[in-house]
């Protein structure tokens, strides 16, 4: 009896694993990042759809000609099942062929412009995605056609007021689509005017931080994370799951960073002005001052890092913070560099209500 | 003996020229202000004399021959100030917030001489990384709105930079203010002593040989 179960426990796993050697991909699709998605006309429709490989065994996806996104074939239907013609654009992937293993999936995008939208009439929507190299696939590439997931999206006017969640979907889709777009000051735009109408966004945060991060921001970026990280755990004292996102795209940011700036202060002399009391402003205010004493220009940006400030005293014209400890930094130089002898001053301004000594640090980087 | 005598005659003017120059001056200003516009309102004058976050050499700051058609109050002092206005006060930079904070009602003028000094400016040990400043502000009856100056976010009416070489660097703020410098063509009296030593010396080294030994 147990050698008949082993044996039928050993044909099963034989099985399984002939069904694992045939890897197949699996396609996702959103809309606006939304699987039931709810859009006004005027705004933009960003389409994803994401593929990923089965069991997460490799996966290489080829066309004989073009990139493999040619192998997607996008349908639109209405309520009634009539197909739309909606001119969307399909944004071009960043390889030719896709290699997929693991939990590493690759999206493909689909953009219809928010002057596109307009035109389109009320009601649901309906999109699949068919993934077909049948006839297409190179040599050694996946061969074969599958079905997406479905999604919606419902089309309306846009709501007056907008609710909560009405403004998180219009900014965010804009954002994706200035991003998707090329369009990098108008996704900034309208992340900035999401956090400013509501600024416990943590989403927005994290897109805007992202997005800083692709232009080589990693300062503001680790900054807006740092900023989610503290809101969500000021809403959260105890929470049931951690903001995990959050906190890679923190430490990510912090490793950029930390590879990107560079302690230029064997190669600097900072002094300070006396920092003298504002009756009218009730700060210390003064003025530090980077010398470049090595043997070559330094390149700009250039801040200073100011670190071991009393408990009391706070750096009120920072231009951020850095890292875990949010040691304050400020802009010395944002651009240009500092030749050799050179010195450039950057005004500051102190919090010193016990008004005690205002004694610090000051690390010179350069990069950041 | 003649090359002694030579050596002589060149390093004893030489000692007592490098006397004079290794030594600086106190910064002196003459300030006087236009207070007209103001006149008949009470407010306070505030001086105040800080020192920079890192490491900074002692210094001091004099405010003497204060004189005014205004009318002193009761001051509030903080830190390491001495004297009472008028006539002066002095303010040292050893501790961090040092400020002579009087009521005052304003006149048409007032007037007094600046004086900043001691180490940090006299003799700069190459080795501070932080100046100190002085910073004069007046105000309206609030304490905080300030007067006679373009410098509406902090309201000083001019600030005095020491800079790490012992010179100063004036910002003045206030166009009813005028902060003339006196630089002193007097040498201190610590190079004048010096110097006259010097030349005491050479003179007597002069005579000495010129009576005992032969020409």
């Amino acid at each position: 009896m147990n050698r008949t179960l082993i044996v039928l426990n050993l044909i099963c796993t034989a099985g399984v694993l002939f069904a694992q050697s045939a890897p197949t991909p699996e396609v996702g699709l959103d809309v606006n990042m939304r699987n039931e998605a709810v859009a006004a006309r005027g705004w933009p429709l960003v389409i994803r759809a994401a593929v990923i490989s089965t069991d997460g065994q490799a996966l290489t996806i080829g066309l004989k000609s073009g990139p493999w996104t040619q192998a997607l074939h996008l349908t639109i239907s209405d309520a009634s099942g009539a197909v739309q013609n909606w001119p969307v654009q399909l944004v071009p992937p960043a390889t030719p062929t896709l290699s997929l293993s693991g939990i590493v999936n690759a999206e493909a995008m689909w953009l219809l412009a928010p002057s596109d939208t307009t035109s389109i009439a009320d009601g649901l929507y309906s999109l699949s995605v068919t993934l077909d190299t049948t006839s297409t696939a190179s040599n050694g590439t996946w061969t074969g056609k599958v079905q997406s997931t479905t999604a919606s999206v419902q089309i309306e006017d846009e709501p007056s007021p907008l609710a909560a969640v009405d403004v998180n979907n219009k900014y965010l889709a804009f954002a994706a689509y200035g991003r998707l777009h090329g369009d990098t000051a108008n996704a900034l735009t309208a992340l900035g005017t999401l956090i400013s109408l509501q600024p416990d966004n943590l989403e927005g945060y994290k897109e805007k931080a992202d997005l800083l991060a692709e232009s080589g921001d990693f300062v503001d970026a680790l900054t807006l994370y740092q900023t989610a990280l503290y809101k969500f755990q000021t809403a959260n004292p105890n929470p049931a799951e951690p903001a995990t996102l959050l906190e890679i795209g923190a430490a990510n940011m912090s490793d950029n960073l930390a590879a990107q700036m560079r302690n230029i202060s064997t190669s600097v002399h900072v002094t300070a002005s006396g920092l003298v009391y504002s009756h009218t402003s009730k700060e210390f205010t003064g003025t530090v001052t980077v010398t470049n004493n090595g043997a070559a220009a330094i390149p700009g940006p250039i801040s200073l890092v100011i670190t071991g400030l009393p408990g009391t005293v706070t750096l009120d014209n920072s231009t951020g913070t850095l890292g875990l400890n949010g040691y304050p930094y400020i802009h010395a130089l944002t651009s240009g560099s500092l030749n050799k002898g050179q010195s450039v001053s950057v005004p500051v301004r102190f919090g010193n209500p016990s008004m005690g000594a205002i004694t610090f640090a000051a690390i010179a980087y350069s990069g950041m | 003996m003649v090359k002694r005598m030579f050596c002589l005659n060149a390093l004893m003017p030489a000692v007592a020229f490098f006397g004079v120059l290794t030594l600086r001056a106190d910064s002196v200003s003459f300030v006087s202000v236009d207070t007209t516009s103001v006149a008949g309102t009470s407010g306070f004058l505030d001086f105040t004399f800080d020192p920079g976050p890192f490491l900074t050499q002692s210094a001091f700051a004099s405010v003497a021959a204060f004189s005014t058609d205004g009318a002193v109050g009761a001051p509030a002092v903080s830190g390491d100030v001495t004297g009472t206005l008028p006539p002066s006060i002095i303010l040292n930079n050893d501790t961090p917030f040092n400020d002579y904070f009087t009521a005052f009602t304003f006149g048409d003028t007032l007037s007094f001489t600046l004086t900043l000094g001691g180490p940090a400016v006299d003799s700069p040990d190459g080795v501070a990384a932080s100046g100190s400043t002085f910073a004069f502000s007046m105000f309206a009856g609030d304490g905080s709105t300030p007067l006679l100056t373009t410098d509406t976010l902090d309201g000083f009416a001019f600030t005095v930079d020491i800079n790490l070489d012992g010179t100063t660097k004036l910002t003045n703020f206030s166009d009813p203010t005028s902060v003339e410098s006196a630089v002193s063509a007097v040498p201190e009296p610590a190079a004048g002593w010096l110097c006259g030593v010097g030349m005491a010396l050479l003179i007597s080294l002069r005579r000495y040989y010129s009576t005992v030994m032969p020409r």
